[in-house]
């Protein structure tokens, strides 16, 4: 059936100007590596099979970009701490399955616990009215999820809710996009930056990327042709040695992004220091709910203990998400880490590129 | 009698009047009830039985409700053997306090679909438990089919060189119970819908099919995935062709789900030679049910490994894999 993003008529011949870029730059074989900062974006090319389709002229590779994965050892522990301690925990479905060091929110279900999984944090209120007991929303997320946690802090207090809690495990990408730049390994000939988050923080944050480090950019969208859009920018940016970024997701994304929501955001939250699964703690790069909020600040609320952490052995998750590694090569890899029993947080989340990995067969 | 309550479950008079209420609901399509057990009456050498228990929330959504969903998917089960629907039993399990009005609007859509599909209830029960022991209502039902055909239909018997064609758009349901839920705003309605008269009319026309299965839970991917694996052998899918309406796209894109996994209550697999499928196509489109229906891919060799492939809108090749849990919706 028609559908008008998916089967786009541009497509086809969008590849073939591409496959001919490709031909015309003088790589002499050598691959281009393409980073895409976003799961959403590991998945779809994996999914749309442009992974296969590009074989041997791109490797895409995996960057910081879900949510899930970079949840640090120690936040899962604290969240795991938080469930025993027995408040009743409402949570993404994502996060059930993630090892903590000692144990994961699924097994504590199966113990009895309270956890119940939520499709918008917004939820979180209707379960905090009919609950005689503590609730606490596990916030994890970008900026695309933010504002509406944001607004859940805001109804919360409007609505005077007392038993309404979240923790917050919350990133934002400009510093750690930075921080990533200034600690790469790996030659990056390209960036496929996100549309979901873009849509918030508009084009002007990877400015730097090509400005400093002199590496092109793409903002791009989903859809096979949303993909090759992007994937085409970089060919001809690295072609013309003129590094931008590109906006090629202009349908949704605005050269300011959405102030709107920003302004949200920066209501209820404000800078922090976080840990990082694969970073350690980066500067800047991710937030706290303000002073004005304390009251629904989980941290605040409850004496959060955490046993000692321990990262999986043999799991290379932390080098994965930092871009270092592909899923294939590490030695868990679909033998003793498979989706049905994860041993890190990459083969759980639907956007981990180990869960993606595997589900696409590579 | 405006709720169920727990005395509609003790046996005495209370029990009766709700007995009552439900004959009138279901009228003709009832009978020889009263005994412990319902006699059937079949001519046949060879007969198919299927079970199955449903439970929904919500219980009413768009193109639907359980009890259509009950008496669509056991008519569902028998036509997947190509069976002729005769008989079913219905029991009903309620929970207290579960509102009169919504059980009479069940059984009005039972009644419609038996009607319709011309058979006959032969058995039933009902069991009322205390408030908080289940969702409100669970039907199980047993569905009784004659076969007169003289075909091997199953799954185990899907050839190389055979066409996959679905009966029309998949994923509706899925995706109407996911927009439900998530209080979008949308007109896409469930496909529930039996596909047993689909089916006759290919039996009736002397159609040779391998395997018939109706894609619901785990939707098209994941039954394909069976068929592969009993047949042992490869199939490979054209992503181009495969029929999904722009809602369900569009549903499933916000919520980073996939429609080839959405579950289906009213479409099937048909899986037959190539050379018949120009045919089955001309006859199913002849029915309004089915005019989407499409050949969306072809058994391609026998293997040690089964697989499923799908042929991308790039033109690339991958894997669709089972899932191995359930779908949960995308956070960012």
């Amino acid at each position: 059936m028609k559908n008008q993003f998916k089967d786009n008529p541009q497509l086809l011949p969008l590849l073939c100007k591409i496959d001919k870029l490709i031909e015309l730059s003088e790589r002499k074989g050598k691959r281009f590596n393409f980073m895409e900062i976003c799961g959403t974006h590991t998945v779809s090319i994996l999914k749309h099979g442009f992974r296969s389709y590009f074989k041997d002229k791109i490797k895409f590779i995996s960057g910081p970009g879900c949510p899930v994965c970079v949840t640090s050892q120690k936040d899962m522990d604290r969240v795991i701490a938080l469930a025993k301690s027995g408040v009743k925990i409402a949570t993404f479905g994502d996060l059930i399955k993630v090892p903590g060091s000692h144990s994961s929110l699924e097994e504590q279900q199966a113990l009895g616990k309270q956890i119940d999984v939520v499709y918008s944090p917004l939820d979180c209120l209707k379960i905090a009215e009919n609950a005689d007991e503590e609730v606490v929303f596990i916030a994890v997320g970008f900026e695309t999820t933010i504002p509406v946690i944001a607004s859940l802090v805001l109804d919360a207090e409007r609505m005077n809710i007392k038993n309404l809690s979240i923790l917050a495990i919350i990133k934002t990408i400009p510093n750690a996009l930075k921080f990533l730049l200034a600690n790469l390994e790996t030659e990056i000939d390209g960036f496929i930056c996100p549309g979901h988050v873009s849509v918030i923080i508009g084009e002007q944050p990877y400015n730097i990327i090509p400005e400093k480090y002199g590496i092109p950019c793409a903002i791009a969208g989903f859809d096979p042709v949303d993909i090759a859009l992007g994937i085409e920018s970089l060919i001809t940016q690295i072609k013309d040695k003129n590094p931008i970024v590109a906006n090629r997701y202009k349908r949704m994304v605005k050269l300011d992004g959405n102030p709107a929501a920003r302004n949200l955001i920066n209501e209820v939250f404000e800078e922090d220091d976080v840990d990082w699964r694969g970073f350690g703690k980066v500067p800047a790069s991710g937030l706290k709910l303000r002073k004005r909020f304390a009251k629904f600040d989980a941290d605040k609320k409850f004496d959060i203990k955490v046993e000692t952490t321990s990262e999986p052995k043999g799991c290379i998750c932390g080098e994965i998400i930092a871009g270092k590694k592909l899923p294939a090569e590490c030695q868990l890899f679909a033998k003793k880490c498979t989706p049905d029993s994860p041993v890190g947080p990459c083969m759980v989340s639907f956007e981990g590129s180990c869960a993606a990995f595997y589900k696409y067969g590579e | 009698m405006e709720r169920i309550l727990l005395s509609h479950g003790s046996g005495g008079k209370n029990s009766k009047k709700l007995l009552e209420f439900i004959y009138n609901g279901l009228g003709k399509i009832v009978v020889n009830l009263g005994e412990d057990s319902g006699i059937a009456e079949i001519q046949s050498e060879k007969i198919a039985i299927t079970t199955d228990s449903y439970t929904i929330e919500p219980i009413f959504f768009s193109g639907g409700n359980i009890g259509k969903l009950a008496i669509c998917g056991t008519l569902n089960d028998l036509a997947m053997v190509g069976a002729i629907p005769k008989y079913l039993t219905l029991a009903f399990i309620l929970e207290e306090n579960f509102a009169i009005e919504d059980l009479k609007k069940i059984l009005s859509s039972i009644r419609k679909e038996s009607e319709s599909a011309g058979i006959k209830i032969i058995a039933g029960d009902t069991k009322i438990v205390s408030k908080g022991k289940l969702d409100k209502i669970f039907i199980n039902t047993a569905g009784v089919g004659t076969i007169e055909h003289s075909q091997n239909i199953n799954s185990k018997n899907a050839q190389v060189g055979d066409a996959i064609i679905v009966t029309g758009e998949i994923g509706n349901h899925g995706a109407a119970i996911m927009a439900y839920r998530n209080e979008f705003q949308t007109e896409l309605c469930s496909d529930c819908a039996s596909v047993s008269p689909l089916i006759q009319n290919l039996l009736n026309a002397n159609i040779e099919i391998h395997t018939l299965r109706d894609p619901t839970r785990g939707g098209l991917a994941s039954i394909l995935n069976e068929i592969a694996s009993a047949s042992s052998v490869d199939i490979e899918l054209d992503e181009r062709e495969i029929p999904i309406n722009d809602s369900v796209n569009g549903i499933c894109d916000i919520l980073g789900m996939d429609p080839l996994y959405m579950a289906c209550e009213g479409r099937a697999i048909i899986v037959s030679p190539e050379s018949e499928a120009n045919k089955i196509l001309k006859i199913l489109k002849k029915t309004v049910a089915a005019k989407n229906a499409k050949k969306i891919g072809k058994v391609t060799k026998k293997s040690d490994k089964p697989r499923l492939y799908l042929k991308t809108f790039i033109g690339s090749k991958r894997i669709l894999p089972l899932l191995s849990r359930e779908l949960t919706p995308r956070i960012c």
